[in-house]
C-alpha cells in the first residue's frame, strides 16, 4: 500500500518521531524445541548417512548428497521428525539427488604415505554395483547388521546378502585378495 | 597396510568421508519453497536463532572461500579444491551464496532501500525504505520525494508501516492528523505491504551468469561486486510493489568475505505509454477496467463498494497508475533503479508497538 515506490493515501511531510528509531539489542526470543532435535538427529543420523550415500555416490557426491537430504529434513522438520525410519527416508532423499549427477563413482583420496588400505581398492569399490557397494562397506566394512542396512536402504535383508556376497566376490577378484573375511 | 579386506574398506571411507555439519545443511536451504518465510516465523529457529546464524555465517564463509577461489581470489576456508578459474560463477557457488545470505537475514537485520526513477530523461521519484525486521516484526519508514513539475511542486512524504505481533500500525497524517493508527481488520497487516528485501534473494538464478566486477570497500566491509552478465536469464520480478516494474536491464550484488550478499542494485527498465485521459473510447474503457477491479474485489474480500474504491485507488497508484493513460499517444523509456544495502546482518532488532496508536479499521 505505502512504499517507496507508490505512495498511497494523502500523506504531508511528515516528521518522523525521534524517539521511535528501531534500536538494536537482544531480546528473549520464543522457545521453540525442534532445533535442538534436529540437531540430536543429525548427530545420529548423519554417520550413517555420510557412509551410506558415499558408498552409493563416492567421497563428494555422497556428501553433497547427504548434506542435500539433511537439507530436506532442516527445511521440514516439523513433518518428518515424526516419520518412523527417518533415516531410510532421508536416504531415498540423498538418492534422489545423487541420481541427477549422473556421473561415475569416484573415492578420491588424498595422497599419503601410510595408506591403510590397497591402493587399488578405491577403483575396485567403484567398479561394483552401487547397491554391491552400499552392502560391501556398510556390512563388511562398518559391521552393520543386514536388517540394519535393509532399514536404511529399503532393500530387503536377503537381497542385501545377496549383493554383500556378489560384491565381495568382485572385490576380491579385482583385488586379488583370497582371505575369507 | 592392513591384510583385512575388512579393515581396509572401512579405512578408505574414513579416510575419504567428510562429516555433514549443520552448517552444511544449512548452506543448502536455496532453491526451495520459502525456507525463511517473510512475515511469518519459522518454527524452531527463533531460539537457536544465535546458533543458525553463526551457522549462517559459517556456511557463508564456506561458500565464500569456494567463490573466490574459483573467481581467482584469495577466499579461505573452503574444504574442496578450487575448480577451473572462471570469471563466471557456477550455479553451485551461486546457491552457495544465497543461500548462506538468506540464512544470515533468516530472522533478523535491516535493509535501505533507495530507488529513483527516471521517465524519458527526467526525474520522477526518488524514494527511501528503512526496513528493520525481526522474525515476525516489521517496521517501514520511508519517504517518497517527488520533484517540481509543470503542474504540481514539489513534494517529499514520509511515514512509518509497522507490523507488531501480527498487528499493523502506521505513522502518517490522516483525517485525524499526525498520529500513530493501529489499523484492524482482516487484511490489516497485507495491506501494510512492507517489502521484503530479502526475496530478491531468491530471484538470482545462474543463468544470470554473475561475473566478478571488482572490489570495494561498503561501510568498512570489503565486498566483491558480482554482475549479471545475462539479465536475461533472470525471472521475471514479480513484485512491482517492491521491485522495479518493467523489464531487468541490469543487477549487481556486492557480496563480503563471509558470502553474504551486502548491497544488491537492480534496474528496470518498462516502456510507458504517455498521454491524457481525453479520448471518450479510452475513457470509457478505463472506467470499465477500474469498475472491473472494483466488483472483483467487492465479491473477494466482500468490501463495500466504497471499501472496494478506496481499495482499488491503491492498487492503481505508483506503476499501475500509467496503464490509466491513453497508449498511443507517446512512448517513454521509464527507468528505476534500486539499491538495497542489507545492514545489522543477524542482528536482533526491537520493534516495539507503538503507545497510544489511534485504533481505527478498514483505513488500509
Amino acid at each position: 500500500m505505502r512504499t517507496a515506490s507508490g505512495d498511497a493515501r494523502a500523506m504531508r511531510s511528515v516528521p518522523l518521531p525521534a524517539t521511535e528509531p528501531v534500536a538494536a539489542s537482544s531480546d528473549g526470543a520464543s522457545a521453540e524445541a525442534s532445533w535442538p532435535d534436529f540437531e540430536a538427529f543429525v548427530r545420529e543420523a548423519e554417520p550413517r548417512l555420510s557412509r551410506a550415500l558415499a558408498a552409493a555416490y563416492g567421497f563428494e557426491d555422497g556428501r553433497d548428497a547427504t548434506a542435500e537430504a539433511l537439507a530436506y529434513a532442516f527445511e521440514h522438520w516439523a513433518r518428518l521428525q515424526h516419520v518412523a525410519n527417518l533415516p531410510g527416508y532421508l536416504f531415498r532423499v540423498g538418492q534422489s539427488r545423487g541420481r541427477r549427477r549422473r556421473q561415475p563413482v569416484i573415492f578420491a583420496v588424498a595422497e599419503c604415505t601410510d595408506y591403510a588400505f590397497e591402493p587399488g581398492l578405491p577403483q575396485a569399490l567403484a567398479s561394483l554395483t552401487q547397491r554391491q557397494r552400499l552392502a560391501v562397506v556398510l556390512v563388511h566394512g562398518y559391521g552393520y547388521t543386514l536388517r540394519e542396512v535393509a532399514e536404511l536402504t529399503g532393500i530387503r535383508p536377503t537381497t542385501v546378502q545377496n549383493h554383500l556376497a556378489r560384491g565381495l566376490a568382485r572385490l576380491r577378484s579385482r583385488m586379488g585378495v583370497t582371505d575369507g573375511t | 597396510m592392513a591384510p583385512d579386506l575388512r579393515d581396509q574398506i572401512h579405512a578408505l571411507m574414513e579416510h575419504g568421508i567428510q562429516p555433514v555439519a549443520t552448517v552444511d545443511i544449512a548452506s543448502r536451504q536455496s532453491g526451495r519453497s520459502s525456507p525463511f518465510p517473510a512475515i511469518e516465523a519459522r518454527p524452531g529457529l527463533r531460539r537457536k536463532r544465535t546458533v543458525v546464524v553463526a551457522a549462517g555465517a559459517a556456511a557463508a564463509a564456506c561458500a565464500a572461500g569456494l567463490a573466490m577461489a574459483q573467481l581467482g581470489g584469495s577466499g579461505a576456508g573452503g574444504t574442496r579444491p578450487a575448480r577451473p578459474e572462471s570469471a563466471v560463477l557456477t550455479a553451485a557457488m551461486l546457491r552457495h551464496l544465497t543461500a548462506a545470505s538468506r540464512l544470515a537475514l533468516a530472522q533478523s537485520g535491516r535493509a535501505v532501500v533507495t530507488s529513483r526513477e527516471v521517465l524519458g530523461g527526467k526525474l520522477q521519484q526518488t524514494g527511501t525504505d528503512d526496513i528493520t525486521f525481526d522474525g515476525r516484526n516489521w517496521n517501514d519508514s520511508f519517504t517518497v520525494s517527488t520533484p517540481a513539475a509543470a503542474e504540481q511542486p514539489a513534494s517529499r512524504e514520509s511515514a512509518i508501516n509497522r507490523v507488531v505481533d501480527g498487528r499493523a500500525y502506521d505513522y502518517f497524517v490522516a483525517a485525524d492528523g499526525l498520529a500513530w493508527y493501529h489499523e484492524v481488520g482482516p487484511d490489516a497487516v497485507a495491506n501494510l505491504a512492507i517489502p521484503d528485501p530479502r526475496a530478491l534473494l531468491r530471484e538470482l538464478a545462474p543463468a544470470a551468469r554473475f561475473a566478478e566486477g571488482g572490489r570495494s570497500v561498503l561501510a568498512g566491509v570489503s565486498v566483491t561486486k558480482l554482475t549479471a552478465t545475462n539479465v536475461r536469464g533472470l525471472p521475471s520480478l514479480s513484485s512491482p510493489d517492491i521491485w522495479p516494474a518493467g523489464t531487468i536491464s541490469a543487477l549487481s550484488i556486492w557480496v563480503d568475505g563471509h558470502g553474504v550478499v551486502r548491497q544488491v542494485t537492480v534496474t528496470g527498465t518498462q516502456i510507458d505509454h504517455v498521454g491524457t485521459l481525453t479520448s471518450g473510447k479510452a475513457v470509457r474503457h478505463q472506467l470499465a477496467r477500474f469498475l472491473a477491479q472494483v466488483s472483483a474485489l467487492e465479491r473477494r474480500d466482500h468490501l463495500t463498494r466504497a471499501q472496494a474504491m478506496e481499495r482499488v485507488k491503491f492498487l492503481v497508484v505508483g506503476h499501475e497508475l500509467r496503464r490509466l493513460y491513453i497508449p498511443g499517444f507517446k512512448t517513454e523509456t521509464d527507468v528505476t533503479t534500486m539499491t538495497i544495502r542489507f545492514t545489522d546482518i543477524g542482528q536482533p532488532q526491537v520493534i516495539r508497538a507503538p503507545a497510544d496508536a489511534i485504533r481505527v479499521y478498514g483505513r488500509g
